[in-house]
């Protein structure tokens, strides 16, 4: 029996009510997070920020008035069928715009008290200085940095320039997830801005084809799986150029899981067997600054993990790449790029600058004001990261202490951020 | 031209590529003459030089030293805080709010004067206390700065104030007793041995003052002052000597309008209070200064000068609007003229000429009789949201499109007004002459006002009637639907800043550019910066806060209205050629409009730069957070007590940069750089010399000509030989000092104050005595030109922060 057109309109119009009214009632931006929480974003991030969530809510807001007045308009069965149509697609849209708000106002919320605004102040602007520094000489602009504060082990992105949840709205500014057992201490978070220098700069794929090419000399299938794991290792290198050896036994803490997962190889998976990732990590630093820490660390890393416990095939993936570190390091580093202007990473972040002999002569040449003065938390802030990291890993004994003193310069560069 | 001897014009009368001017000439012709309205006034600039008689020098001496820099900063501060409340609050342009808002912000300082008096009957409990009698002088100084005012939850901005208050309160107590240890006679009377009774009532009297003193700043912030403070000015003349209050006017000034009025006399008057509060010879003549004070304050009509004028633009828009085809708008005009005048400087003078004000009501109404023709007004509109109105970053609404093309002409009126008002007697008193020089200040106005509406053939002819010949701009008044308080271009200029061009750019008190991109913005120096450069200018009623205000959707300026004169810099037309190649968009003002007070010209033009990707550098000083501080010298010229403080400020990353080098035992590097910054800054303190970074003691000046000003009576060649003469006293102290102050420099540097400063006193520098003398009224020989050499006895002292003897 055919429903009556009244009956089919007095049921769409129930729900085009219902869904439009959800839309406007998504409220404002305050009602996302805290007046607080807003407020203790640096300005520009939350001048970003805010007109990047209002752009979305106001294209819900418009999607919805065309829905009502479509729905106020339709007088034939095919009217009225289009209007279905058209609701299904706005709850969709709806409830994607409703995940991106939610997951921007977390975000903004997890800054719950003056200490968590402060460090996660310092962490937006270590992050933002990272990426200025590569960025800027290649005449890219860098986007505004939010981080925010979760539980976990490691930390993640979502990349500025990205398309959203709702389908319709570019991701303006970064958000990185920064972990609370780093917060102190977040070389982490160099790896995931690193992320997004490779997203900007679009050295991802140039990585690749670059690995694949080089490697395929001496083992085409090592060169197609190092190849696959191009974005992974092109991070690693940028939070390796701006932290040194900070970044590496970060990454080596972080990944001590056990052999299990140690070794674990997932296909498809971008991020490089473990094992592997650390001893990429002590090759770089091996290529650049000759025997130190490092050796030791990657010679205990061998010693706690025996590659032999891991599966067969990952026995073999292992075996190959060893002899190819020092190639995936020149290949990531020192190799002419055409994304980098024909030039080589190096030129843009030479390794020399988070040199530990480097680092120490900084604080050696500057004195205790490079952790007080705010001249030098606002010019050399990813080096004091570099140098406390560096600190804090040759010395157990007094790692305590340093990572307090990087607590406090933290919150002191996050206090600047603040004023800004 | 050549002129008749009636004054009237032997050939064509002045053609202009706007409407035909000539019309007016025949009705000219057949009006009276208007002369004999006319009246001629004193001139204001009588001579400075000043008088030396015993009380009065020491009266004079003792005001100079009370002066506090910072406290004039504090006042600026509070009243961009508090004009903002007042603007976004109650002028909504719906009535006239001004009782109410007083009712509200007098409530809101409240705190400030209880905290303040609570100081002094700590400070005057505290005298009770101790044995004062027995204390040295540093002994009492440090006794007085035991106390505090008491920290209580307040606004940042209110305790920011109360702080300086309570500092400025501190240093009268010790300058008055430090008076009275060196012997000054007057002083004595008042508080002779430093009897703890008297010194305590005149700290009870004191807080007497801190009301009224309260009442100006509001007065100030909401722009109802009486038009002027007669009785004050008349006794601070008594005190100085007999000189009427014209002659405290600085020297050489020209006859620009401020925008808004002069906050630094606040702190005048406050200052001449308390130093008749300490010179009376009795209580009746302390509670004769107080009641003089406070009855003043309390009981002047207040002169709505800028809201009469913002309601009658506001009508003037209106009748425009709704003028009939063919209707004439002199009428209009006419009775708008009026209102602009009071907002002038020299405006009085034409309120006394209505007949001029008549001939300039129809003179204009044939000039724009094309663009207010219901017919054409449209078209102007137009030609406006094609000059870029709708790029300035608002929501611009088809009523604001209309109100932009109203308000352009009634900012070419005014503008036209403003120079007229300017022009010497004899123009205004020959219609002929008026006529020419009114057409010219009307081309000027409208080229700068209107948007490019003649043909390109015209502009080719007479460039001069556009500002900017390679970008299609008009000036805006805003905000829209409110009462106008600044005009902004509608392009936002780009502009590429190389290190050079920053270098040459100056600033507020002369500071290069450069010095804020490295201290403001954190922009190292060597690197070429991209900016986006928004345009601004002040009318009457506009502080550079309430641009920031307003302004809320650009980046970085929203939240800069504390320190407005800290990201607007001046826009001259040497700014404005280096930094996007337009001179026409850069004005010249008078110098005293060029120090870092919040003191514009009607006319005066800024530029905001917005470098994408640059963080604001701040810090947090006692719970609030300042912008940081460029580098900057002071200098205090002591004829009183014979010497010379040098207080240089060295901003965080130049403090870093001679720190690293004093590190590395690099001395002759620190020396090197010390004498390059001094340079620069001795270069555009003392050659033009600017008020608030030099302090002239002498007791013969009065307190604006103490600020600086004085200087500029001095020949050149005598500024020159001292700019030298202070240079290598200082490149000889850093010399001599720097190994010495190794330790306590970086040990300043690494604490986490914000710079380092530099305090280097110099004590009877060579030439002294004859610059005495000079700025005392005694004719200098040709050979005092070149001032003596030789070096004075120095003493240095590093403090971490920012310090100013």
């Amino acid at each position: 029996m055919r429903v009556p057109e009244a009956a089919l309109r007095t049921q769409l119009g129930r729900q085009v009510s219902h869904w439009t009214t959800a839309a406007v009632n998504l409220g404002t931006l305050e009602d996302l997070a805290s007046p607080g929480a807003w407020a203790a974003l640096e300005r520009q991030l939350g001048v970003v920020l805010r007109g990047n969530l209002a752009e979305a809510l106001e294209r819900l807001r418009r999607d919805a008035l065309v829905l009502r007045t479509e729905w106020q308009r339709a007088r034939t069965p095919e009217d009225l069928a289009r209007v279905r149509r058209f609701l299904v697609a706005f709850r969709s849209r709806y409830l994607r715009t409703e995940t991106l708000l939610d997951f921007y106002g977390d975000a903004v919320n997890t800054r719950t008290s003056a200490d968590m605004c402060y460090a996660l102040a310092s962490c937006d602007r270590l992050a933002r200085h990272s990426l200025a520094q590569a960025l800027e000489p290649l005449g890219k602009p860098t986007p505004p940095v939010l981080t925010y504060i979760d539980k976990g082990l490691g930390a993640s992105i979502l990349k500025a320039g990205l398309r959203l949840w709702d389908g319709t709205t570019d991701s303006a500014v970064a958000a990185i997830k920064i972990v609370r057992h780093n917060l102190y201490r977040p070389t982490a978070l160099i790896h995931e801005t690193g992320h997004q220098f490779a997203h900007i700069a679009d050295w991802n794929r140039e990585l690749a084809l670059a690995l694949r090419a080089r490697l395929a000399r001496r083992s085409t299938e090592s060169a197609a799986l190092w190849s696959s794991w191009s974005s992974e290792i092109a991070a690693d290198i940028f939070a390796f150029l701006h932290t040194g050896y900070a970044s590496v036994a970060g990454l080596h803490d972080v990944l001590s899981g056990g052999s299990e997962f140690v070794f674990r190889f997932i296909p498809g998976d971008p991020h490089p067997i473990s094992y592997l990732r650390v001893l990429l990590g002590a090759a770089m630093c091996r290529a650049y600054f000759g025997g130190g820490a490092w050796d030791e660390l990657a010679e205990a890393w061998q010693e706690t993990n025996p590659w032999q416990e891991a599966e067969p095939d990952v026995q073999e993936i292992v075996k190959q790449s060893l002899v190819l570190l020092p190639e995936i390091v020149e290949i990531g580093i020192d190799a002419p790029a055409r994304c980098f202007n024909g030039e080589a990473l190096s030129r843009y972040l030479p390794p020399a600058r988070v040199q530990p002999e480097t680092l120490q002569e900084l604080e050696r040449r500057i004195g205790p004001a490079l952790y007080t003065s705010h001249q030098w938390l606002s010019v050399e802030p990813v080096r004091l990261l570099a140098l406390c990291g560096y600190q804090a890993s040759i010395d157990p004994v007094r790692a305590v202490e340093i990572l307090r003193r990087q607590r406090d310069w933290m919150m002191r560069l996050g206090t600047l951020s603040q004023a800004a | 031209m050549a002129v008749t001897d009636t004054g009237r014009s032997s050939g064509q009368a002045p053609e202009s590529p706007f409407p035909d001017s000539r019309l007016y000439s025949s009705e000219a012709g057949a009006e009276e003459n208007f002369l004999s309205e006319a009246f001629s006034l004193e001139s204001p600039f009588s001579s400075v030089q000043e008088r030396e008689s015993g009380a009065g020098t020491e009266f004079a001496a003792f005001l100079s030293e009370l002066h506090d820099e910072e406290f004039d900063q504090a006042v600026d501060r509070l009243v961009a805080e508090v004009a903002g409340v007042y603007q976004e609050q109650f002028e909504t342009g719906s009535g006239d709010l001004s009782a109410a808002a007083t009712r509200a912000l007098t409530a809101r300082f409240s705190p400030i004067v209880t905290q303040a008096e609570a100081f002094l009957d700590e400070l005057s409990g505290g005298l009770d206390r101790r044995n004062t009698d027995a204390m040295s002088e540093r002994e009492f100084e440090e006794f007085v700065e035991s106390f505090e005012a008491s920290r209580v939850p307040m606004d940042p901005e209110l305790e920011h104030f109360l702080g300086k208050l309570v500092k400025k309160v501190k240093g009268f107590v010790k300058k008055g007793v430090a008076a009275v240890k060196k012997g000054v006679k007057a002083v004595g009377k008042g508080v002779a041995k430093i009897a703890k009774a008297a010194l305590q009532k005149v700290l009870a009297k004191v807080k007497k003052l801190l009301k009224p003193l309260l009442d100006r700043v509001l007065k100030f912030a909401i722009n109802k002052l009486p038009e002027q403070y007669r009785a004050l000015a008349t006794t601070l003349a008594e005190k100085l000597g007999g000189k009427k209050p014209e002659a405290d006017q600085e020297p050489t000034q020209e006859p620009a309008s401020d925008a808004a009025d002069d906050t630094t006399q606040v702190q005048q008057e406050f200052d001449q209070k308390l130093t008749e509060l300490m010179f009376a010879s009795n209580e009746a003549e302390q509670d004769a200064a107080l009641s003089q004070y406070i009855t003043e304050v309390q009981t002047a009509v207040p002169a709505d000068v800028l809201g009469n004028l913002d309601r009658a633009r506001a009508q003037l828009v209106k009748e425009l609007s709704e003028l009939e085809e063919g209707q004439d708008p002199a009428p209009a005009f006419e009775r708008f003229i009026p209102a602009i005048l009071p907002a002038l400087k020299l405006g009085l003078r034409l309120i006394g000429r209505p007949k001029v004000v008549k001939f300039l009501a129809k003179l204009l109404a044939k000039l724009l009789s094309k663009f207010v023709d219901p017919k054409m007004a449209p078209a102007l509109s137009q030609a406006i949201v094609d000059a870029g109105l709708r790029l300035i970053g608002l929501e611009v609404t088809p009523v604001d499109e209309a109100e932009a093309a109203g308000s352009a002409v009634a900012a070419t009126v005014e503008d036209t007004i403003r120079e007229v008002s300017a022009l010497p007697d004899h123009v205004l008193e020959n219609e002929m002459l008026l006529e020419a020089f009114a057409l010219e200040a009307f081309e000027r106005a409208a080229g700068a006002n209107m948007p490019p509406v003649l043909s390109e053939e015209a502009y080719e002819q007479r460039p001069d009637l556009r500002e900017a010949a390679g970008t299609k701009g008009a000036w805006v008044s805003l905000p829209f639907r409110r009462p106008k308080r600044y005009k902004k271009f509608t392009r936002v200029m780009r502009a590429k800043i190389t290190p050079r061009v920053a270098q040459e750019i100056e600033s507020f008190c002369g500071r290069p550019l450069a010095l804020y991109l490295r201290d403001r913005l954190g922009i190292p120096h060597g690197r070429t910066v991209e900016a986006n450069v928004h345009l601004y200018e002040a009318m009457p009623g506009t502080l550079p806060s309430s641009i920031c205000l307003h302004e809320k959707h650009v980046p970085g300026l929203a939240n800069a209205a504390r320190f407005a004169t800290s990201v607007l810099h001046p826009l001259t037309p040497s700014a404005a050629a280096l930094l996007f190649g337009e001179p026409g968009l850069g004005r010249r003002v008078p110098a005293r409009y060029l120090d870092h007070r919040s003191l514009a010209a009607i006319g005066q033009r800024f530029y905001y730069l917005e470098v994408p990707g640059a963080q604001p550098q701040a810090v947090q000083h006692e719970g609030v957070f300042e912008a940081r501080q460029p580098s900057e010298m002071n200098l205090t010229l002591d004829f009183t007590g014979d010497q010379l403080q040098a207080s240089m400020f060295l901003s965080e990353a130049e403090a870093q940069s001679i720190a690293m080098k004093l590190r590395r035992g690099h001395q002759g590097q620190v020396v090197s750089a010390l004498r390059a910054s001094a340079e620069q800054a001795l270069q555009h303190l003392l050659a033009r010399p600017t008020a608030g970074h030099i302090r002239v003691v002498h007791g013969t000046l009065s307190p604006s000509l103490s600020r600086g000003a004085a200087l500029r009576l001095l020949p050149q060649a005598v500024l020159e030989s001292l700019i030298s003469n202070t240079l290598s006293w200082l490149v000889s102290v850093f010399a001599s000092q720097t190994p010495r102050l190794q330790r306590e420099f970086t040990q300043a540097a690494e604490s986490m104050a914000d710079g380092v400063s530099l305090l280097i006193g110099f004590r009877n520098p060579p030439g002294f005595p004859l610059l005495r003398r000079a700025l005392s009224g005694e004719p200098m020989s040709l050979y005092d030109l070149v001032l003596p050499g030789g070096v004075p006895e120095a003493e240095v002292r590093v403090a971490a922060g920012y310090a100013r003897a």
